[in-house]
């Protein structure tokens, strides 16, 4: 009999544009983070210690947070709808939902200044309903929010739709015969069933905004600066490679952790299911 | 980085180059850029701004200069210093030349990402002696004014940046440039410091001034449609505003006044990357683009001043009105040390950047 090729060999293509196009220059990120100027720790002991950098991280990790709930919050009422709605409905909303990916997220971001600015509509809205001193949002933490929010809430549901579809409605029929609420059937079955969908999309949610940057500079009060405008501040205004390489790897560990976490609870292969 | 390099004309452009650390990412710059293959072809790439910058620069530069030596001119996006440093360390040129401030200049010489000038190319006797130094050449200037909305204060009104300071006479929300080179300025000089006593920088004193305008700095702008938009909307009452984005604003019906009194004038300079193989064409093309004519065409399209006195034969007095450069406007004008402003820059960042999360 034949021996076919090791599967192994199968996947070496794939692995090894990886380790060309993402492991190498990651590698060298690593390398400038500990050898520019000089060899050691200094970068990270400066981030370590700099209570700058502490507040930065924190402040970055609080904003991705709440815009992961948020979107959450959001989504999957609309995800749960379409999925129990199906047809046309559902194509409709799924259809909007993917035209948003169309559109560049600068051209949303700019949009929002346009909606919440002082000639928008909101602002016009409040006028007519008498306030006499329209509330500012331009330029504060709630316009960063809502704008992150509406770029990320597309991934948040087509990752939570794919998988309430996929749900047997015979379950939840089931679950109504047996005697159950539309809630104690919604607790009881969908919830449990969507879990993993709701951890991915969390997951995906929060670690793109973790790097968002644009958003909250255009948008946001002076003080909401997120961990990359660091870092693009440190090589594009200081050609500092080397603090900037040890931010981006700090960085890169706290989303590495946060992987392993989700690993531990609910097992990173169920991402791909 | 403790190399200092003065800019002077004609300094010793033999100086050795400290040796760059070695690095990986030659093989990846060589993987991302496979279109900047063909060395042997008469082309020249030059770092481009985009918006009425190209358009000026493609009509009163690229085209004619390739009309005339059959080198052709191709732009690439994005001027950053960081790309300057990439470009050294890697050997991969995605650009050749490009214009930039003093305070990049200065960074870029410190940082000996820049090729000294080609005197056997360049022709300095064609320009003023004040426009070349050891590794740039100045091409044009831009000022950085205060712009006000008139609605909102009587034209007029505003005339310094201790009235832009002043929050009990004109209450009114404002905004401020991230370029510290010219923001530490406009604060210095608000809390009183004579224009001929700026240098050496007082950090303190700069940041203490801003101190008192915090509250009101809606937004610290960093690119120049960002202001246009904020002052012609009227999200801001006030801005420090580059000169060629006011006179647009204004050209376009917005009520703004532009104010020509101690305005910071930022001379920009054309400045080779090192080790480029296509520093002969570059020099070549910086010539041309010094001409008096070539100089005023781009600088009246491109709403700039023309750094080459010779070029306002080319120039009419109304159009002369909206160049910083205008002799009339000279003793207003409040003229960068770049090197001395270089010196503090990484230290204002580091400080802006805290001050701001505080």
């Amino acid at each position: 009999m034949r021996r076919g090729l090791p599967t192994w060999l199968l996947l070496l293509p794939a692995v090894a544009y990886l380790v060309l196009v993402f492991g190498v220059p990651l590698g060298n990120t690593f390398w400038m983070s500990i050898s520019e100027p000089t060899l050691g720790l200094q970068n990270f002991e400066t981030i370590l210690t700099d209570p700058l950098y502490a507040r930065v991280y924190l402040r970055t990790v609080l904003v991705a947070g709440t815009v992961t709930l948020l979107c959450l919050a959001l989504g999957y009422p609309l995800a749960h709808y379409m999925a129990r709605k199906g047809g046309l409905v559902a194509g409709l909303l799924l259809g909007a939902c993917g035209l948003c990916f169309w559109i560049s997220y600068l051209v949303r971001t700019y949009a929002w200044t346009v909606i919440l600015g002082n000639r928008g509509p909101v602002t016009a809205l409040a006028r007519w309903l008498g306030m006499e001193q329209p509330p500012v949002l331009l330029f504060t933490t709630t316009a960063s929010l809502i704008a992150m929010t509406h770029i990320l809430l597309p991934y948040m549901v087509l990752t939570l739709y794919v998988v309430l579809a996929r749900i047997d409605a015979n379950l939840i029929r089931a679950a109504h015969i047996m005697g159950a609420s539309h809630w104690q059937a919604f607790t009881g079955v969908v919830l449990p069933l969507s879990l993993p969908a709701v951890v991915s999309g969390c997951l995906l949610v929060f670690i793109f905004c973790v790097g968002f940057y644009v958003t909250p500079t255009l948008l946001g009060s002076p003080k909401d600066m997120m961990i990359s405008s660091l870092i693009a501040n440190e090589i594009e205004t200081l050609l500092d490679f080397g603090s900037a390489s040890a931010l981006a790897m700090v960085l890169l560990a706290a989303v590495l952790v946060l992987l392993a976490a989700y690993d531990r609870l609910v097992g990173i292969d169920r991402i791909m299911r | 980085m403790s190399r200092r390099v003065q800019p002077q004309s004609g300094a010793d452009p033999g100086a050795p180059a400290p040796r760059r650390r070695g690095l990986l990412l030659g093989l990846a710059g060589a993987l991302a850029c496979p279109a900047i293959s063909g060395a042997q072809a008469r082309v020249l790439y030059i770092n481009s701004q985009g918006g009425p910058w190209e358009a000026a620069a493609r009509k009163h530069l690229f085209d004619p200069f390739t009309a005339k030596t059959g080198i052709e001119v191709k732009t690439a996006p994005g001027v950053t210093m960081a790309k300057f440093a990439v470009q050294a360390r890697t050997k991969v040129y995605e650009f050749d030349i490009a214009t930039v401030g003093a305070p990049s200049v200065v960074q870029g010489m410190n940082e000996n990402l820049l090729e000294p000038v080609d005197f056997g190319l360049f022709n300095r006797a064609a320009v003023p002696a004040d426009l070349v130094f050891e590794n740039a050449v100045g091409n044009h200037a831009y000022g950085t004014n205060i712009c006000f909305n008139t609605r909102k204060y009587p034209a007029g009104s505003i005339t310094s940046w201790r009235d832009f300071w002043d929050v009990q006479r004109f209450p009114g929300s404002r905004s401020l440039g991230r370029t510290l080179s010219q923001t530490i300025v406009f604060a210095l000089l608000a809390d009183g410091v004579p224009k001929d006593k700026l240098y050496p920088i007082d950090l303190d004193r700069a940041f203490r001034s801003l101190d008192r305008i915090k509250q009101q700095v809606r937004v610290w702008w960093s690119t120049g449609p960002q202001i246009r938009q904020l002052l012609g909307d009227g999200e801001v009452d006030m801005g420090s505003v580059w000169h060629a984005h006011g006179t647009a604003l204004r050209n376009g019906g917005a009520p703004v006044e532009i104010v020509w009194n101690e305005f910071t004038m930022d001379r920009t300079y054309w400045i080779v990357s090192r080790g480029t193989p296509r520093a002969g064409f570059a020099w070549e093309f910086i010539n041309f683009a010094l001409e008096p004519e070539r100089n005023a065409g781009f600088c009246i399209d491109g709403f700039y001043g023309p750094l080459n006195p010779r070029a306002f034969d080319f120039i009419t007095p109304e159009q002369a009105e909206a160049m910083p450069t205008n002799a009339k406007y000279a003793p207003h004008a409040v003229e960068f040390d770049g090197r001395r402003m270089g010196d503090v820059m990484t230290q204002a960042s580091r400080r802006f950047e805290r001050w701001l999360q505080s």
